[in-house]
């Protein structure tokens, strides 16, 4: 639920709870006041009875019975007098004060007065109202006093609506503010006329800001140093462990050393991979990029390698052009085709296919080596996990991070991999799935 | 030929000077850009090779002053940082090849003979493989000491494959490479052309890789 909507909901409710509340309390105290003064009336008007003779009191009942008001006169028990010819019992067992009757299918108030001066004699003044009309006038009153207050609910409703929908204004432009944001825009909000809690909300989401931007450019800046400083050193180690392999090429040794120098440097140069495309620095590098150049690139660099091995390779491909890196591609394939070659035996075939297949772009790497056994298949993916371990049967120099970052570079792309046996060559078949248009939202969590 | 090699790291530079050294180039070190722009002022070098992370002035500062005064003298810089936005830079500032670290001795070597032909050094503007010679001076190909006659578009085309033999040649980089040549190019010129070689030159002398483009392999 929106707080808005819950604060003009709960707002609302305890108003017309409190307004109702006041006005059953108020009804009922108008009520018993009302009853009093009706009371009061009463025994005023007996005890002016008392001082008037009998004509001067069948003049005053016959103008109090357009009131409803009932008054007898009783004497020795005898109805001597009565403003109302249809009620000839008495109104009340001759008790002196206030009682509450039923007589004549109605409810009355009655005052019953018993004269003092006729000293000897048995008169009672009885005086009695109907208890609904008591009520009647008392009501009208009352209610005339609450409708207003009833009718101002709805407007008050309305003008908390508003206030509350003021008050919060700035919040919703915050939240689609910070809603509209690329994943990889941290740059600061700022918005005019801020309440002082939402301008500390502000500042505190700006500080975080930069401080996430300081903390993924010195990342970056690491990543770029780290690389620096390790390709200098790798370069001359590998530069002077091959001049020592050029001149003792017979050296065990030196060969071991070189060979060593060569799988370090390997290493090395795919952590640096891993690390220099994050899904941030992804969404950055995103260009039209036409994939069959790229993959022409890759098996160009790789062709000495593959030449060595006497092997045939082939590229099937349209071309593509679609969002992506250049640099997250060419790794990608990269790996993809030096697998296939090293692990395929000399004068084999490698088939490289690129084909656009509705929005898809399905890209196929085949080889005819051993493949990879099905219940390896998800393993291999894994960093750092390779097949039989450091007991690798093919002597080829690696370190288990090749597929982990292909991986990687597809769930970049945010597409899918998969490995099958290929059914042309005999070897592995990477099938990999990539959408033609990148949304822009988070990455998801990377199993890696 | 004669490198000035731009370098810092002593440990790097040694090795590779010993590596070209053995091979047959002639190389002098420096470990700054200061003394790469000095040493830049006496015409003794044949081709700079320049590595852009220096200690004193930026490796892409040196190739600016260098390249204004020496419009055409080859450079071939060294770099750790592989972005392409870097690359493009230094091309654009008039580098005339690339090299990222970690590279391979071989790599450079390769790269440094191809300058070496365009320079047009003594002994090296004949290239041979498998009885195949190509005279670069002359612009002459002989097949088993028996000149044959190319088209200037052949000749283009072959002398590129010889040039970088090992490597493949795209078929959009030799389309460009005629056009440089001022020529305009149909879209199967290049296979036009590839097929009238093959039938001059012995068989399987120029290998297709389908789909990527030609090689002449060195073996």
């Amino acid at each position: 639920m929106s707080l808005r909507r819950y604060l003009v909901l709960i707002l609302s409710a305890i108003l017309i709870l409190v307004t109702f509340t006041a006005a059953i309390q108020g009804y009922k105290n108008s009520m018993l006041q009302a009853s009093s003064m009706a009371d009061n009336n009463l025994k005023l008007l007996a005890e002016t009875l008392e001082q008037l003779d009998t004509s001067a009191l069948q003049m005053v009942a016959n103008k109090q019975q357009s009131q409803g008001i009932v008054i007898q006169l009783w004497q020795h028990k005898k109805l001597v007098l009565t403003s109302n010819s249809n009620i000839t019992s008495p109104l009340s067992f001759f008790e002196k004060g206030f009682s509450n009757q039923n007589v004549a299918a109605k409810r009355w108030r009655v005052y019953s007065y018993k004269q003092a001066y006729t000293q000897g004699k048995d008169n009672w003044i009885i005086v009695a109202q109907p208890i609904a009309e008591q009520f009647t006038m008392a009501e009208q009153l009352i209610l005339s006093a609450m409708t207003p207050l009833i009718f101002s609910i709805p407007l008050l409703a309305l003008l908390i609506w508003f206030i509350v929908w003021r008050a919060l204004t700035p919040l919703t432009q915050l939240i689609s503010l910070l809603q509209q944001k690329r994943a990889n825009d941290l740059s600061p909000v700022s918005l005019p006329n801020l309440s002082t809690e939402l301008i500390a909300v502000q500042s505190t989401l700006n500080q975080l800001f930069s401080r996430l931007e300081h903390s993924f450019t010195q990342e970056k800046q690491f990543a770029s140093d780290a690389a620096h400083e390790l390709r200098t050193p790798l370069t001359a180690l590998t530069i002077t462990s091959n001049n020592l392999l050029k001149e003792e090429p017979e050296n065990n040794t030196v060969q071991q050393l070189a060979s060593s120098v060569e799988r370090m440097a390997h290493v090395i140069d795919q952590i640096l991979v891993l690390n220099r495309t994050t899904p941030e620095q992804f969404s950055h590098q995103l260009q039209q990029t036409n994939i069959r150049l790229i993959a022409q690139q890759v098996i160009v660099q790789l062709y000495p390698e593959i030449n060595k091995k006497q092997q045939n390779i082939e590229l099937d491909a349209d071309d593509i052009v679609f969002p992506s890196s250049e640099f997250a591609l060419a790794t990608l394939l990269q790996n993809l085709i030096s697998n296939a070659s090293k692990y395929s035996p000399t004068k084999s075939s490698i088939i490289v296919t690129i084909k656009k297949v509705d929005n898809i772009i399905q890209l196929t790497v085949e080889d005819s080596g051993e493949g990879i056994a099905v219940s390896e298949r998800d393993r291999v993916f894994n960093r750092f996990y390779r097949i039989g371990g450091d007991q690798h049967h093919s002597q080829v120099i690696g370190c288990g991070l090749g597929l982990a970052i292909v991986k990687h570079v597809v769930i970049l792309h945010q597409g899918k991999i998969s490995l099958c046996t290929s059914p042309k060559l005999g070897g592995l078949l990477v099938l990999i799935e990539l959408p033609l248009t990148y949304i822009d939202d988070d990455v998801g969590e990377l199993v890696l | 030929m004669k490198i000035l090699l731009v370098e810092d790291d002593p440990l790097l530079a040694q090795g590779l000077a010993t590596s070209l050294k053995r091979d047959g180039f002639v190389v002098n070190h420096v470990p700054n850009g200061k003394m790469a722009i000095s040493a830049m002022l006496i015409p003794d070098h044949d081709i700079m090779i320049l590595d852009l992370g220096l200690p004193d002035i930026d490796g892409f500062e040196v190739l600016k002053q260098v390249r204004k005064k020496l419009k055409n003298f080859p450079i071939l810089i060294l770099t750790a940082r592989d972005e392409i936005a870097q690359k493009v830079t230094g091309l654009d500032l008039g580098a005339d090849d690339y090299l990222v670290k970690p590279f391979n001795t071989d790599e450079l070597l390769a790269r440094l003979r191809v300058f070496e032909r365009r320079l047009g050094t003594a002994n090296s503007s004949l290239i041979t493989i498998n009885k195949v010679t190509l005279d670069l001076a002359a612009q002459k190909v002989l097949v088993d000491n028996q000149s044959i006659v190319l088209s200037k578009k052949e000749l283009m085309i072959l002398k590129s494959l010889m040039e970088q033999a090992g490597r493949i040649q795209s078929k959009e980089q030799l389309e460009n490479k005629l056009y440089e040549w001022g020529e305009e190019v149909a879209s199967n010129t290049i296979e036009v052309h590839v097929h009238h070689l093959r039938k001059k030159l012995p068989k399987h002398f120029i290998t297709t890789v389908r789909g990527v483009g030609y090689t002449v392999d060195l073996t």
